[in-house]
């Protein structure tokens, strides 16, 4: 998986955790490779835009979080992205709308 | 191998296109970008069939503010092997509307109903029999309590034996095997790069397999990739300008008792307001709740657990606003972009205040509008607020029945082909699907455009001789 793509899946799975709280951490993650996989089949050009929101998320999560998104604990990460996706900052939000959407279809139909 | 025809694309426009060439004693091969999926192999709205029979597996959407949501079916047989199945005839005054606009000739109601004839036949167009199911139950009753007009509308699909589903008359299962059985080569997975155009002739088509010759093309791709074909062979005369679609706004409505089957959707439309806004029933699947809950997540996730007795209701209008298509050079996907109107807007408002009213007609306990932050509705008096605070920031808009992208007629100053589908400037060439059609016509489009590709196949067919 791209390294985009690997990031995609743990920003999702860290915002299961509060989402599908009763999900359990290797679903969750299940459930984020799978939505960056179907993510990966976005157009072009909306593809980049997704990419770009991306950047500003994970730059967002590090200034919330008060280090590198990559370097915080599964819970402080948890926390900050569950802020990120309840704020109405541009782009964030559009990121986190189209991740919350396509994962718990995922969730919902995959697991059926 | 040179052919009489080549037609690019496998759905109702393609499908009508080649049988009826075929018919005729043609060589003709249909070039289908998507995969051979037999009808029925996944199953109705779910995940597998966005994955295996949608472009971009269903996540294609127009840029705008807000952006739509569309879906493009990319499978054999095209949209109707994923549609609804359901069926009208358009209303004439749209047809008069779209003739004198852009000067179409022949494109009366009298002009298209031995089409529209042709068609139902083919189709075995039914109304289902009662009962209805559960959850268009749920519109009629609203409906009658509200004193509007509805109707359970005719749909392509045959009547089994007693308990047994019905079956859904794709193209695969009708148009696409009349033509093979009449000789057509229809061969899927192969993309179509670009038109060989030359001294305002096209000689043939250059795909991903190589350069496959024809004596005429049609192009029958559908009203994103069609305009997108075009403007990559240089085509460019009103291609792609005009995008035309019905803005969709949805609800959640809680019933008292189950009325979800994830397998089917409703069949009730409520036509009061027609053709300026439609309301009905969409797909319900449990994964299709959660994202009409997606919006407001953190409150009503728990209310996803209870999706038997829920079900999913939309609004659809027909746009003031307008959208294009173009194309980037390198890059595969076009890009799509539509803007809703002040009035769209507005029309979208209050087409989800007019849902709501009718769902608590029906006897909804609880509504969610799906729309970022929306509000539970729990009784009428809360209907009107909560339509009101849907912004454009927070509207969740989505679409099908897209249209409009090289529109038909005389008017050369508007068109992108003539009245019958033939492209201006290209002697050999045509469109023969949704993009002719100027506008979304207010109602589902399958039945309008296959019988507008009959009566145009029938000209060039006519032209040929």
């Amino acid at each position: 998986m791209p390294p985009a793509s690997e990031r995609l899946a743990s920003l999702t799975a860290d915002l299961l955790v509060r989402d599908l709280p009763e999900a359990a951490p290797h679903d969750a993650a299940a459930v984020g490779r799978a939505t960056a996989r179907h993510l990966a089949s976005l157009p072009v050009v909306t593809r980049a835009g997704v990419r770009v929101a991306q950047a500003v998320v994970v730059g967002s999560a590090g200034v919330l979080g008060r280090r590198p998104y990559s370097r915080m604990t599964p819970q402080a990460r948890a926390d900050v992205v569950h802020r990120l996706a309840g704020s109405s900052l541009p782009l964030v939000a559009e990121y986190f709308r189209l991740v919350r959407g396509v994962a718990l279809m995922v969730h919902h139909e995959d697991a059926r | 191998m040179s052919y009489d025809v080549a037609v690019v694309g496998s759905g109702p426009g393609g499908a009508v296109t080649a049988r009826e060439c075929a018919r005729r004693g043609l060589r003709v091969v249909v070039l289908e970008e998507g995969a051979w999926v037999e009808p029925g192999a996944a199953e109705p709205y779910s995940l597998d069939q966005m994955r295996r029979q949608y472009r971009n597996q269903g996540l294609t959407v127009a840029l705008g503010r807000p952006p739509v949501a569309y879906t493009e079916a990319s499978c054999v047989g095209g949209g109707s092997e994923v549609n609804s199945g359901l069926y009208h005839r358009v209303d004439p005054e749209v047809l008069d509307e779209w003739s004198a606009a852009y000067a179409i000739e022949g494109l009366g109601r009298a002009d298209l109903d031995p089409w529209f004839d042709s068609v139902e036949d083919r189709l075995s167009i039914t109304t289902p029999p009662p009962p209805m199911n559960a959850a268009s139950d749920v519109l009629r009753r609203g409906a009658e309590a509200l004193g509007w007009d509805g109707l359970d509308v005719p749909r392509w699909v045959r009547h089994g034996a007693s308990g047994a589903a019905p079956e859904k008359q794709t193209m695969l299962r009708t148009y696409l095997a009349d033509a093979i059985a009449a000789g057509a080569e229809v061969r899927s997975g192969v993309r179509v790069e670009r038109l060989r155009v030359e001294g305002g002739r096209v000689s043939g088509v250059e795909t991903d397999r190589g350069v496959v010759r024809a004596d005429h093309v049609v192009v029958c791709g559908g009203a994103v990739q069609t305009p997108a074909l075009l403007l990559r062979s240089g085509v460019r005369r009103n291609v792609g300008r005009g995008l035309s679609m019905h803005p969709t706004v949805k609800v959640l409505a809680q019933l008292d008792e189950d009325v979800n089957d994830p397998r089917d959707l409703a069949t009730y439309q409520v036509k009061e307001f027609a053709p300026a806004m439609t309301m009905g029933g969409s797909a319900g699947r449990p994964g299709m709740i959660a994202l009409g809950l997606s919006g407001t997540w953190d409150r009503d996730r728990e209310l996803s657990a209870d999706w038997r007795r829920q079900s999913v209701y939309y609004a659809s209008i027909r746009s003031q606003g307008t959208g294009r298509v173009r194309v980037l050079p390198g890059a595969a996907d076009p890009v799509v972009t539509y803007h809703l109107t002040r009035r769209d807007m507005a029309a979208l408002r209050a087409g989800l205040g007019r849902l709501m009213l009718l769902l608590s007609a029906a006897g909804a306990r609880l509504q969610v509008p799906s729309y970022v932050g929306a509000p539970r509705v729990t009784d009428a008096g809360q209907v009107g607020p909560a339509a009101e605070a849907m912004s454009r920031a927070a509207a969740a808009v989505m679409s099908v029945h897209l249209c409009g992208t090289a529109p038909m007629g005389e008017d050369v100053r508007r068109s992108a082909t003539d009245s019958f589908g033939r492209v201006h400037g290209v002697a050999n060439l045509s469109v023969n699907d949704a993009s002719l059609l100027p506008s979304a016509p207010g109602v589902n489009p399958q039945g309008t455009l296959m019988a507008v590709a009959h009566r145009n196949v029938d000209r060039l067919l006519e032209g040929s001789r």
